[in-house]
């Protein structure tokens, strides 16, 4: 038996995400036959703000409940502060998030995986896009209150900007809703017409007000959209007939993806009545699929976290998004990036499997965090 | 935070500043104790304190033990913590507080143990240093450890530079161990493996002076960089006459002179030396007991092309 204790957050923006998560988990365990080996242990910590609540549930499970892993899904930040917890009892600890934030030190704590989809890998291969793609190397940049405050952002646009994009315009919107507007940037367009790329941050109910207001500027100035990750999230899309602009970008998982391990996932997952995969189910089917091979470990007689994980780094995985690595070096799991665009009619596209992932990944692992004092949001996508 | 905490923090070396800053800003420092000798840290500690109400207590070594007793239990203690301190503590004293002491070694455990880690990680031509926070034990850096931090060393990082970086690097385990004794029920910590366990002296001169026969170019520019600025440089001699090397860099190769020997001291091409490995060095700044000068100025102290270092 595994005992597998998981802490889970709720979300205003995503009310789901807690259940989809765990869904996802349960889905996969389900699938490969090994939910009956598996004790899981739940409990909830609310927005993922509370330091103290997170350490002493996780505490709680490793010293009172005898968890062999704890998987915590909150920022990377929350991470340091439980590593001395894990590292001295030796148990594993799972990390899981979108990504949308990174850690300041890429250095691998001995008994910490940290699984996520990888929003700043992504987000930094459409800034590199968006530069190289065009011969007009300026680009105006729209992001929402909050988007702006996850290092996605910093990536995104830093990326741009690495590859050669000049930086004309930023327009942050207003954290309200009632007060959502794109007049400075349409104001900005109209007046430099050469600035034809727009690169473009937004999630959830904000990313579809933003396709609304934008898409008549696209339409009028010839704009070349840019978005990040969660730009391509179909529950966007969800319930309501949403007009589009013409946008790509890299995204790790699109419902679309046509392989075999997507196809299990897509039919395993939506036998829960009602149930819809999306991006937060695939984080719990993949953590799933960590699970099940930390239970092969340990049944193979490898209890130890720390022995655990360099066995880990040498199992590729296959996953519904494809490929996922586990990176010797940082302990961090990474994997396929998928250019997809998306058409006037809502219509997702998987033009391609992007190239120089891994290439991506060393250089971006390899970068250290500016020096500095910066601020940022420290719960991503839950209380919104 | 849940579980009170009230530090007494000891400290002798600029280098626990940003430490000392995290348990002011979370109003977890109980007092602060420097040496009487150690006239700068009371000024840093003094400015640091001002309008917090933390206090000062100025200590020598007779009169440590009966100084902290006190402080600890006047200012009703329960952890200390130990951030550059020249004198062992005594096991009455580090037994005293409830959750007892604990250190911040600036250099990597159980590898780099020792008085000087900073130095030595240098010496060592490590590629990463760090910070390890462990507790306090009967023995030096043994203890058993809670928290720690590695950054890479750069090519170019001096003495100065590392253990500025290491200062600030400590902030963050400072904030997180404050975090971990308020939240939690036990302090976690692992035993040090002692198979890789290194305890290391103060380095000696001889230590200190550059080798020409047997170091590489890039072994005399880390050598060079660990004696800056503290040393004023890593020591050599020249035509009977000992100078520090503050600065250098490491040029293309030669090869056909002797190890040591002087190619060129002017002000075009500056003053450069061949190394063992056939490298091209070039000497930027020297220290005399004149002063600090750029290299190629040697020659006006009689230093030509064809000299020897040695």
């Amino acid at each position: 038996m595994l005992r597998t204790a998981i802490l889970l957050p709720r979300s205003s923006l995503f009310p789901s995400i807690g259940i989809d998560l765990l869904n996802g988990i349960k889905s996969c365990l389900k699938e490969y036959g090994i939910q009956e080996e598996i004790t899981l242990l739940t409990d909830n910590i609310g927005y993922g703000l509370e330091e103290g609540d997170i350490y002493t549930k996780a505490e709680r499970f490793i010293l009172q409940e005898d968890a062999d892993l704890v998987i915590v899904v909150a920022d990377i930040r929350i991470a340091e502060l439980l590593h001395p917890l894990f590292t001295a009892s030796n148990k594993l600890l799972m990390i899981v998030n979108c990504g949308a934030n990174y850690p300041e030190s890429w250095n691998a704590a001995p008994t910490t995986l940290v699984l996520s989809l990888n929003f700043c890998l992504h987000a930094r291969l459409t800034g590199k896009m968006a530069a190289l793609e065009n011969d007009n190397k300026k680009g105006a940049y729209a992001v929402s209150y909050y988007d702006a405050g996850y290092r996605q952002c910093y990536s995104l646009l830093n990326s741009h900007h690495k590859n050669g994009g000049i930086p004309a315009f930023t327009h942050v919107t207003h954290l309200k809703a009632t007060e959502f507007t794109l007049a400075p940037l349409a104001e900005f367009i109209e007046q430099n017409d050469d600035v034809k790329t727009l690169l473009c941050l937004f999630c959830g109910n904000m990313a579809s007000q933003f396709y609304r207001e934008v898409t008549p500027l696209q339409q009028q100035f010839q704009l070349k959209l840019f978005g990040g990750p969660m730009m391509f999230d179909e529950t966007i899309f969800n319930g309501e007939q949403v007009i589009m602009p013409a946008i790509s970008g890299h995204t790790p998982w699109v419902s679309e993806l046509d392989n075999e391990y997507n196809k299990t996932f897509k039919r395993s997952f939506q036998q829960l009545p009602g149930k819809k995969t999306n991006l937060f189910a695939l984080l719990g089917w993949e953590a799933g699929l960590f699970i099940r091979n930390i239970l092969q470990h340990c049944k193979a007689g490898t209890t130890a976290a720390d022995e655990i994980l360099p066995l880990l780094c040498k199992q590729d995985i296959e996953s519904p998004r494809g490929w996922l690595k586990t990176d010797p070096d940082t302990f961090h799991v990474y994997g396929a990036s998928w250019l997809v665009s998306c058409s006037e009619n809502g219509e997702i596209t998987i033009i391609k499997e992007a190239s120089g992932v891994e290439e991506e990944w060393k250089l971006f692992t390899s970068e250290t965090w500016p020096a500095g004092e910066s601020s940022g949001w420290r719960n991503t996508y839950l209380c919104i | 935070m849940t579980n009170e905490v009230k530090a007494l923090i000891l400290c002798n070396n600029p280098i626990a500043v940003p430490g000392i800053r995290e348990f002011l800003f979370y109003g977890k420092a109980g007092a602060i104790v420097v040496t009487k000798r150690n006239k700068e840290m009371q000024g840093l500690i003094r400015s640091l304190t001002e309008g917090t109400g933390v206090p000062l207590i100025v200590v020598t070594k007779d009169d440590l033990q009966e100084k902290l007793v006190d402080a600890i239990t006047k200012y009703e203690i329960n952890t200390g913590v130990v951030m550059t301190f020249p004198f062992i503590l005594p096991e009455k004293i580090w037994n005293l507080p409830a959750r007892g002491f604990i250190n911040f070694h600036y250099g990597l455990l159980p590898q780099c143990r020792g008085p000087q880690p900073v130095l030595r990680h240098l010496l060592n031509n490590d590629a990463e240093a760090g910070i390890t926070l462990h507790k306090v034990d009967g023995g030096i850096d043994t203890g058993e450890i809670i928290i720690q931090e590695k950054i890479k060393i750069a090519d170019t990082d001096t003495y100065g530079s590392l253990q500025s970086k290491l200062a600030y690097l400590a902030a963050k385990p400072a904030a997180n161990l404050l975090k971990i004794l308020s939240y939690g029920s036990v302090l976690p910590s692992k035993p040090q493996d002692e198979t890789k366990a290194h305890y290391y002296e103060m380095p000696g001169k001889d230590e200190l002076t550059i080798n020409w026969s047997d170091m590489s170019g890039e072994k005399i520019t880390r050598l060079v960089n660990a004696c800056n600025p503290w040393n004023k440089g890593a020591g050599t001699t020249i035509n009977d006459w000992f100078i520090g090397i503050t600065e250098v860099e490491l040029l293309g190769e030669t090869k056909g002179k002797p190890v040591g020997t002087v190619l060129t001291a002017d002000e075009i091409e500056g003053l450069t030396v061949q190394t063992c490995d056939n490298r091209v060095l070039k000497i930027n700044i020297v220290y005399t007991q004149e002063g600090f000068y750029s290299g190629h100025k040697l020659a006006g102290f009689g230093i030509k092309k064809g000299m020897q270092f040695v």
